[in-house]
């Protein structure tokens, strides 16, 4: 699949959640990142409410479902979900790992969601700058 | 790994990243392969700390660093 | 060029400075970020005094923001004499001189300013980046 691209590497995607509710939302890819991050708004309507909880909370009811990551500004502490079901057009990925950090995305930010490592694993990315155009097989 | 004493065995990558776990290591390259990606080196000094690391090669104007390690937690940056 | 990874797509890459040094770092490609990431101290070293921000008050012309999704934070715009991997090079790349946290374990991030107008292809499933130039330049 081909995409067209001014800078950032941005599609639209559908997320599922256990539920079988459904979020199409724009979505960056983003190779760097392990795991892929979603809004925990979204993430409480797909069928996940432990996001709801504060991490330090819930730490200690799932320690397994929260754990330190590293960002830019440093380290903090996520949620991790693993999403029923990722597809961007006919390129599916089941149980994909997610990440809700604690802030909200800022408002520069047009994603809904980042693509990671989580997501990209099953498939090839390439970028062709010159041509403005990126594929995804 | 105190500056004053250099190490001058030549080691592949892989070694220094056995001989020097979850450290910053400035490496002198002296082998490359095809693609002119470093695969051996001298290790010139090893640190913790990334800056104390700077300290200590500073006086080398062609030096390799990186981490000989992965990070502890998952990485978004 | 074809290089092999393991966890995150990096590649060794060679920075030489204003000053003629040199040096070499495992950087992570990031098609996604749109300038290249370099710490203070070693812009510093390359010879780019202007990667410090020392003046608190006024706010200096190469000051530069940026956004990721837990907020905005702030690095010097400065520009490399050459990067280069392998046989690709460029000259006069954008970079921002910030620090990554050191837990990260990388000094460097290659972003649009170097990979820019490059041919790149990220293989998860084969593990290889492949870094080649554009039709046009062919």
């Amino acid at each position: 699949m081909r995409f067209k691209t001014s800078g950032p590497l941005m599609v639209f995607c559908r997320l599922v959640g256990p539920t079988g509710r459904v979020r199409e939302v724009p979505a960056v890819l983003e190779p760097s990142f392990d795991h892929c991050i979603v809004l925990k708004g979204d993430a409480v309507q797909l069928g996940y409410p432990s996001v709801t909880y504060r991490q330090e909370d819930w730490q200690d009811v799932k320690p397994t479902e929260v754990s330190m990551v590293i960002s830019i500004k440093g380290v903090e502490l996520g949620t991790f979900i693993n999403l029923k079901e990722v597809s961007i057009g006919a390129l599916k990925a089941e149980d994909v790992s997610a990440v809700v950090t604690k802030a909200e995305f800022p408002g520069m930010i047009t994603a809904a969601a980042f693509l990671g490592r989580s997501f990209l694993k099953h498939f090839k990315l390439e970028v062709d700058s010159a041509s403005n155009t990126f594929t995804l097989t | 790994m105190p500056a004053s004493s250099p190490e001058t065995r030549e080691a592949t990558f892989e070694q220094i990243k056995k001989e020097h776990p979850n450290l910053w290591v400035a490496v002198t390259v002296t082998k490359r392969d095809e693609n002119g990606q470093p695969v051996a080196g001298k290790v010139v000094a090893d640190d913790a700390d990334r800056y104390r690391l700077r300290d200590q090669i500073i006086m080398h104007n062609d030096i390799c660093i990186f981490f000989a390690g992965e990070p502890l937690y998952p990485l978004f940056l | 060029m074809r290089i092999p990874f393991q966890r995150f797509p990096t590649v060794f890459v060679r920075l030489t400075g204003r000053n003629g040094c040199l040096r070499e770092y495992r950087a992570l490609v990031s098609p996604a970020t749109e300038y290249c990431i370099l710490p203070k101290v070693d812009a510093y070293r390359l010879g780019y005094p202007e990667a410090a921000r020392d003046e608190p008050v006024t706010e200096p012309p190469n000051l530069f923001r940026g956004v990721t999704f837990n907020g905005y934070w702030e690095g010097m715009l400065i520009s490399v004499k050459e990067v280069a991997i392998g046989g690709v090079s460029r000259t006069n790349v954008d970079f921002i001189a910030f620090d990554l946290p050191q837990v990260a374990t990388f000094d460097v991030i290659l972003g649009r300013s170097f990979l820019n107008p490059s041919r790149l292809a990220i293989d998860y499933a084969g593990n290889e980046i492949r870094i080649g130039e554009t039709e046009e330049k062919r």
